[in-house]
């Protein structure tokens, strides 16, 4: 759905890092005037076991979708280390014409994962993927997330 | 790398991820990375879970 190339800042153990989509900027989406944020921390950390030696955990997500015009529609956020909402929630913004009573709030969701996002974005919004085989791509990068997560 | 090839990923230096966070600071709120980080230290945002700031905040770890 986009060429933009993923940035990360480091692998540094037990540190908070953070990886970017675009470099930070709103991607645009292939065959809509839509566009994309995915921003995430992580830390690395040693592992015992099958997750071991090392495993990426994930310290915060930022999923938004935005307008042609690049104001925010949708956003699904988890960021429990930031004062406020400390639960994964969604928010709906002005530019999707949600009713005002409904901006700013945090609605509760379940912990959504980035293959959860591009899924969403594929089947229900139609983006047009730039793989044929984006099914299976994402089911096998969702796999071990689904297996060694400790909450949902 | 991606079938083509081509690199999808990238680690940023220091300086790089300074230079980005600096960048994204302007575009959502008009102050530098520097300023940003010093505001975001001190608890000095109103309303951290606003879009403009969140957008930002996620980018601290490329500060350095």
């Amino acid at each position: 759905m986009t060429r933009d190339v993923l940035v990360v800042s480091g692998s540094d153990i037990n540190k908070v890092e953070s990886l970017a989509l675009n470099r930070g900027s709103p991607s645009r989406l292939k065959n809509k005037r839509l566009y994309m944020t995915v921003k995430m921390q992580y830390r690395v950390t040693k592992a015992e076991g099958v997750k071991g030696p090392w495993k990426v955990s994930t310290a915060a997500y930022f999923y938004a979708l935005h307008d042609a015009e690049q104001r925010e529609l949708i956003a699904f956020h988890w960021h429990p280390e930031t004062e406020g909402q400390k639960d994964p929630h969604l928010h709906f913004y002005g530019a999707s014409n949600v009713a005002a009573f409904l901006e700013k709030v945090h609605l509760p969701t379940g912990r959504i994962s980035l293959e959860q996002f591009l899924r969403f974005l594929i089947v229900e919004l139609k983006v047009k993927p730039l793989r044929n085989d984006w099914e299976p791509v994402l089911r096998r990068t969702e796999g071990p997330y689904v297996q060694h997560r400790s909450w949902h | 790398m991606n079938t083509n090839g081509r690199r999808k990923i990238k680690f940023l230096s220091r300086k790089e991820g300074r230079k980005l966070l600096d960048k994204q600071a302007r575009r959502y709120l008009r102050m530098s990375g520097e300023e940003f980080v010093r505001k975001w230290k001190a608890k000095e945002f109103d309303d951290p879970d606003r879009p403009e700031v969140m957008q930002v905040a996620f980018l601290l770890p490329f500060g350095g």
